[in-house]
Parts: structure tokens; sequence; C-alpha cells
């Protein structure tokens, strides 16, 4: 027999032995049966999947439950210490602040390092001295910026009898 | 019953019988032809509705017939089984018809092809489809199509003479 070429393969493919015995009626209820099977089979999976995920919910809810717990209990036999950061309450300053001077009239603070040192030297900065009265023959302290500094004596102008 | 299921039905009465024609080309087994097309068309009519807005619904149903005989899924789930003995009868008896034996020489050769130039032939020399079309069916090149046809004309034309036993008795997947 000679080996099959394009006219025999053309001829067997159309052999009209091949088309025989389809029902069209037949192949229809084979296609609604397996669409009812594959219908069914993907309402399972989803409710499967639905359920799973449904599990995975109860289960994280759960396992973050007890870890969250799990952190706030102590052991028994550790010493028992005082929590590193409590609600302290605010330490009251030892030593008052320096009186700022007054404002200016510009309305404007002066800077830290325009302000009189209160302080002797040599001593603490945080250790303020009490302010003591300046002697009247001190008055050459200057003063705040804007006050004139005042003489010693009696007014000028006026002669005392 | 909806439109849709209407339709759907309307569409596997007309088309249907030509689907099961064409698997049975590619498969040369009347039961898995009729499998695989009942399992497609059971995927497309559940969603028919998307599937029915298609340009031309006939041959997007071809193709997905085509990509099911195709696919490692079928070809995993049913390399082996019992052959369909009522397709071929062994060595033609004295008398018989020559051009019923060259038939028969003609599917065992067929049947040991492989599926994508089985699929190749079939399109050519059945739908008379341009290699173009085949190309775009099987979603690879012209002369990937050119090529998987004369691989497997010149595995025809050097086919032996009579297939063994063993060849006939498996399914055509054989490589």
């Amino acid at each position: 027999m000679s080996a099959p070429d394009g006219r025999d393969l053309r001829s067997h493919l159309h052999d009209p032995a091949l088309d025989q015995g389809i029902s069209p009626v037949g192949l229809l209820a084979g296609v609604q049966a397996r669409q009812h099977r594959l219908a069914r089979r993907r309402r399972h999976l989803t409710t499967a999947a639905a359920a799973g995920a449904a599990t995975l919910v109860v289960l994280g809810t759960a396992v973050f439950t007890v870890r969250e717990q799990a952190e706030l209990v102590t052991p028994a036999q550790s010493p028992t210490r005082p929590p590193a950061s409590s609600p302290a309450e605010p330490v009251p300053p030892t030593t008052p602040r320096p009186v700022s001077p007054p404002a200016s009239s510009s309305g404007t603070a002066l800077p830290e390092a325009a302000l009189p040192e209160t302080h002797a030297p040599g001593a603490s900065p945080h250790l303020v001295l009490p302010a003591s009265p300046a002697p009247a023959t001190t008055t050459t302290t200057a003063g705040p910026r804007g006050v004139e500094p005042v003489p010693a004596g009696p007014p000028p102008g006026r002669v005392s009898p | 019953m909806t439109s849709d299921e209407d339709s759907f039905e309307a569409f596997v009465l007309a088309h249907g019988p030509g689907l099961v024609r064409f698997a049975r080309r590619l498969t040369l087994d009347h039961h898995r032809a009729e499998d695989i097309v009942q399992d497609v068309l059971a995927r497309v009519g559940l969603s028919w509705a998307k599937v029915s807005r298609a340009d031309d619904v006939a041959a997007y149903v071809h193709k997905a017939v085509l990509n099911d005989f195709l696919s490692w899924r079928r070809r995993f789930s049913s390399r082996e089984r019992p052959a369909d003995l009522s397709w071929h009868h062994g060595d033609p008896a004295p008398g018989v018809d020559e051009a019923v034996a060259a038939r028969e020489h003609v599917r065992a050769a067929l049947a040991r092809l492989p599926r994508v130039q089985r699929a190749v032939l079939v399109l050519r020399y059945y739908h008379d489809r341009p290699d173009v079309e085949i190309a775009t069916m099987l979603g690879c090149r012209e002369s990937t199509v050119r090529s998987h046809a004369r691989r497997a004309l010149l595995a025809l034309r050097s086919s032996p003479a009579a297939p063994s036993e063993t060849d006939l008795t498996i399914e055509g997947t054989l490589r």
C-alpha cells in the first residue's frame, strides 16, 4: 500500500462516515446535564471558599486576642518593679524662674542674653541669689532699657531753705 | 425560560453537530469528541450572556473546542484509554475495497501525529482555512503552522504501510 498523501488525507477527512450518528437533541441534553453539574460544583466551591474565608477570619481574630492578652500577663515569680514610665506628676521647679523684665513698648520680648545676670559669678547658673534692694548710691546700674537713671539728691531747680 | 437560554439552545442545535464533526476529526474518537464538545458548550452556556456578545460566536466556540483538545488537562487526563473498536477493524479482509484500506491507513497514520500537527491538518484540509487564520487560532506564527503541516505530511508519507496492532489499540496521541 502506498503512503498517504494530501489527496488521501483530504478524502479521509471528508469521509461521510465520520459525520454519522450525531444527534443535536442528544447533544443538547448532554450539554444541559453537564451545565447543571458544573453549576452545582461552582456553587459548592463558592460556599466552601466563603466558609474557608470565614474560618480564617475567626481564627485570626482569636489568635490576635490571645496574643494581646498574653502580653498583659506578668510572671508570678518576677519581682515587681515600678513601671518604667509612670504617669508622674510634673516636678515643681526648685528655683523660681527669673522674672522677666517688662516687655518693651514694641511688645517684643528681650533675648535671653540681654537679661541681667542675677546669680553670683562662679556659682551655678541655676543658683539664684535673693534679690537685694539696691542702695540709693548704686542707682547707676543700668536699668531696663528705656528707663532713665534717677540721680540721687534733690531734684534740680529746687533750693532747699 | 429566559431568552438567553433560548438562544443558547438554538445555538447548540444549529452548531453542535458541526462542532462534533470537527472534534471527531481532531480526536479520531466519537466518544471523546462528544465529551469535549459537551464540556465546552456547558462552560460556554454558563457564561452565555457574555459569550453571545462576541462578533462570531461560532468561531469562538470552535476555538474553544480546539483549545480544549490541545489543553494539558485533557492530554494528561486521558492519555491512554481503550480504543474505539468500531473505528477500525485491523487489516482489511481480502476483497475489501482498496479505498477502505487506504482510509484506515490514513486514519492510523493521523493517530500517530502530535495533536498540534493533527489540528493543523484538520484545519487546513477539512476546514480549508488559510495558514494565517490557523496561526491565529493556534496562537502561533504562520511559519510555525507551515512547519507543523510540512512535518505532519512528511510523517504521513513516511508512515509504515501497515500499522502495528499496538498503534491501533491506543488512542491517537502517540508521538
